[in-house]
């Protein structure tokens, strides 16, 4: 990682293959290599990790020093003379991969056909294991197939050991075929050392080693979280996905931002043509990957090349789906909608929506129909809960997930980070092997409590009690310790919630910046939507509205509160839907709620139509348009935009959908970096009403707000998903 | 009643009855928690108990230890001295050692895994024999060599192999 490397350190001057390279102190020769563009193989080594030394293939000259010390273990020094690539270091090399490769199936790599193979393809493929080229899932992105080109390997001369172990398949993501594995060890390492995981552990020994589990049990049994890092890491085809397996290998890949969840990890998707191949490194890429969670890794393939995605509009006529095209489809809707304007219509938007479209959605409502009910679905029990959040950020500087690793100690209350925010659930990880202190307290254990080093467990919608205790606790402490406080769903989504951010915030701003607060929202993008104005009481940039309008709950709470609702995404069926006069639905599947709806559309996502989102950490990432998706989709602002214009009423915005207002982006910029000041809360009693039911949150909560996608429910969609989350 | 004491022996070897999965319990106090460092002389006294390493007895170690049971696999498989399965009643040690080697040890091992139906390192499941292979017993003039429980039997063949198992039961 460049960030260890501390900027103080002395500069080196040495020479590598006759080039004069300038770096810094402790820098390894591998590292000082890359960074000047000169290519050392190696198989094990990952900037991620601690440097390991596993496969000796790094060794290189070194002038006035004994043997062949390995590149990624060995630091640089002043003058240090070093060659990369005689023929000596070549001859040792090709004999470590010649032992290497005896017991890897090797026909592809030292074929006399090979270049016309890769051509033409005129091999049979008759087999159904991979013992050559032909089905192996790497087959053109190996990091073997490099070396053997780089070492001009052109014969192995030991007998070809194949090991004949059954491919296990059972996994629902990827398919593991340990044949492949040439013992690198570095999905052992990343599973333990990054993740922490521990599901991976080289087992046995000497011929019979393997990389596996405790008593052959299944990935899912030994723990595993699906994250798939070792998938993105494995130098052969051993580990591979089964999503995009028959897909081919990638023609373009692109850099975005996961809205799956807040954090907004960034990641690179490698597609072909109009399909994505996998989430994961670009090939060839394979150093340091970023990490995800199950969602980003494997469910955005599986669920924009659903089967039952719907990409034509539909009208439905006496419960039978009419298909039909945009301009009729959007006829009806104007037509309909006129009937409705003011305060009888409402929208639902996402938050995995982008920016743009929310902010162009928001204008829909608030202009063009002249309604203030407008919000997003799953709503916060409590409104302004993202303003108060965003003017806490504000006043006392934004949170970000690494100040985890560097707070002093770490409480994280009332969230399941295992399976909802992954990556901050790996930092606390990392915190706790610090050996910071790691105070875990919720209502179910989950494994965070075995990286804890206190737990406590409240019942059920107990949680501002234990919060209240905790809150009044730290308030006497006058230490200099520095705490980070997780909130997550429990306290975010309590029907108390509005006392319990009070609550936090009002320790917080006491406490002089000493305790400090991260909120894990749970989708993607709900930040950056209620900045937008997706809100019924805010407006764009967080403005309290004059009108306030009805929330999703209020909207679907009372029948014949509204006459008309635009929904984008999916939601629950309750009795309020079922008594529309009209019900647009704007989404990727027809769903339950599909029944009720006059009119379907189909959805473009932020995967094919790019935008931006705002972060649990409040800032601005790009989200860049990953394929073009079918042609009959559109985005939600495009729908929107066509339906005004149907209406003969003023166009919402004009050129692309996703630049709807030159103004936005940089506007929503200013709002996060400007920061109003504003006392924060702590007006109302933090004392509990005893007001709610109990028992709100349950693993359906957990299912219900991390593992949705724009309201459809993605078990539902990926059955393996399913299967997983059982437990 | 010799069938129905046997198979009653056998139950108590092959699932260790609450006691024994007490005593790991037991065993695990008298070391630190969170410290992977002890692992083997944890693993040694488990299968000193319980005679081997079970599942079970992993899972509790990695809830000691606070590591996964994977690792711990993955240590008490590298070393040959823990086995995974309980021992049976009975347990065959076949000597391939080189002098063993050259009078056709290896056919009497294919000989003895036909006739038991286990490979070296598994249980019958009926608890009768476990088999495990061994480098050399040390009495080489008397190859080929095999162990059944303390009693040494010398220059095995086919035919006599069948004849020194029929008498353990």
């Amino acid at each position: 990682m460049t960030d260890t490397i501390k900027t103080q350190a002395k500069t080196l001057t040495a020479t590598i293959d006759s080039r004069e390279v300038l770096m810094t102190e402790g820098m390894t020769i591998l590292r000082a290599a890359t960074d000047a563009g000169i290519y050392i193989p190696s198989l094990c080594h990952l900037d991620c990790l601690p440097d390991y030394g596993g496969c000796r293939l790094c060794m290189v000259k070194v002038e006035n020093m004994r043997g062949f010390p390995t590149a990624c273990t060995t630091p640089i020094a002043q003058g240090m003379q070093i060659s990369t690539r005689t023929d000596e270091l070549q001859q040792l090399r090709r004999e470590i991969l010649e032992l290497l490769l005896s017991e890897h199936p090797y026909t592809c790599l030292v074929c006399r056909d090979k270049k016309e193979c890769t051509e033409f393809m005129h091999s049979t493929r008759k087999v159904g294991t991979i013992t050559g080229c032909n089905f192996c899932p790497n087959n053109g992105t190996c990091e073997l197939q490099h070396l053997v080109d780089y070492l001009e390997l052109s014969e192995i001369r030991f007998p070809i050991v194949y090991r004949n172990i059954p491919p296990v398949k059972d996994n629902p993501f990827y398919e593991l075929d340990y044949n492949l594995c040439i013992l690198c060890g570095r999905c052992v390492r990343i599973c333990n050392e990054e993740r922490y995981s521990e599901v991976l552990a080289f087992i046995n020994r000497g011929n019979a080693a393997l990389v596996g589990t405790a008593f052959d049990e299944t990935q899912k049994e030994a723990g595993c979280e699906f994250c798939g890092a070792c998938i993105d890491v494995c130098p052969t085809g051993s580990l591979s996905e089964k999503m995009g397996k028959w897909v081919g290998q990638p023609d373009s890949s692109k850099d975005t931002h996961c809205s799956f969840c807040g954090i907004g990890c960034r990641m690179t998707v490698n597609t072909k043509g109009k399909r994505i191949v996998n989430v994961g490194p670009e090939p060839e890429s394979r150093h340091n990957p970023h990490q995800l969670c199950m969602r980003g890794k494997f469910i955005p393939g599986d669920m924009l090349h659903h089967p039952d995605r719907v990409t034509r509009p539909h009208i439905n006529r006496q419960g039978k789906w009419l298909e039909v095209s945009w301009d009729q489809a959007l006829d009806v809707i104007a037509e309909n909608l006129k009937k409705c304007s003011g305060d009888q219509f409402g929208l639902i938007g996402s938050a995995h929506d982008s920016i743009e479209n929310s902010f162009v959605l928001q204008k829909f409502t608030r202009q063009t129909m002249r309604s203030a009910n407008v919000d997003l679905s799953p709503a916060t029990p409590y409104p302004e809960l993202i303003r108060d959040i965003h003017d806490y950020y504000a006043s006392s500087g934004h949170v970000t997930i690494n100040d985890i690793l560097t707070a002093d100690s770490i409480h994280v209350l009332g969230a399941m980070t295992q399976w909802s925010h992954a990556i901050i659930e790996n930092r606390i990880r990392k915190a706790y092997k610090a050996g910071k202190q790691v105070l875990v307290a919720a209502s179910i254990p989950t494994r965070t409590v075995e990286f804890s080093t206190d737990y406590q467990r409240y019942g059920k919608g107990c949680e501002h009690i234990h919060l209240h205790r905790l809150t009044s606790e730290l308030a006497k402490e006058k230490g200099g310790e520095r705490i980070l406080m997780i909130v997550g769903d429990e306290i975010i989504n309590s029907d108390r919630a509005r006392d319990n951010i009070n609550n936090l915030l009002h320790l917080a701003t006491r406490s002089n910046n000493r305790v400090r607060l991260l909120f894990l929202l749970a989708e993607g993008n709900r930040y950056g939507a209620t900045l937008a104005g997706m809100n019924p009481v805010l407006l764009p940039g967080f403005a309290a509205a004059r009108k306030k309008g009805l929330d999703t709950a209020k909207m679907l709470g009372r029948p014949k509160a509204i006459s008309a609702i635009h929904l984008i995404g999916d939601l629950p069926v309750g009795p309020a839907i079922k008594k529309l006069k009209f019900f647009v639905q704007h989404n990727m599947f027809f769903t339950p709620a599909s029944k009720f709806a006059d009119v379907f559309l189909p959805l473009a996502t932020t995967w094919e139509s790019g935008g931006h989102l705002v972060n649990l950490e409040g800032s601005l990432l790009p989200l860049s348009a990953m394929v073009p998706g079918e042609d009959q989709l559109m985005t939600p602002a495009g729908a929107v935009n066509g339906i005004a214009m149907h209406m003969g009423r003023k166009v919402l915005f004009a050129g692309s959908a996703s630049n709807p207002d030159r103004q936005l982006i940089p506007l929503v910029e200013q709002t996060l970096t400007r920061g109003r000041k504003r006392q924060t809360g702590a007006t109302e009693s933090p004392e509990p009403r005893s007001r709610s039911k109990n028992g709100r949150l349950t693993g359906k909560t957990l299912q219900k707000h991390h593992f949705h996608y724009l309201g459809n429910s993605l078990p539902d969609l990926v059955p393996d998903l399913a299967k997983v989350l059982e437990e | 009643m010799d069938t129905i004491a046997s198979s009653e022996k056998t139950t108590a070897r092959h699932c260790p009855p609450n006691r024994a999965q007490d005593g790991i319990a037991a065993a695990l106090r008298t070391f630190p928690t969170r410290n992977p460092d002890n692992l083997i002389p944890i693993l040694q006294k488990v299968q000193s108990l319980d005679g081997y390493i079970s599942p079970e007895a992993t899972k509790k170690i990695a809830a000691h230890l606070r590591i996964s049971k994977s690792r711990i696999f993955g240590v008490a498989s590298f070393y040959s001295q823990f086995r995974f399965n309980p021992p049976g009643r009975h347990s065959v040690r076949i000597c391939l050692g080189s002098a063993c080697h050259v009078q056709g040890s290896d056919f009497l091992l294919n000989a003895l895994q036909l006739d038991i139906g286990i490979e070296p390192g598994q249980t019958m499941e009926n608890g009768r024999f476990d088999l495990d292979r061994v480098a050399c017993l040390g009495c080489c003039a008397l190859a080929p060599v095999m162990m059944v429980d303390k009693d040494i039997h010398s220059r095995i063949s086919v035919i006599k192999l069948k004849q020194v198992l029929d008498e353990y039961q």
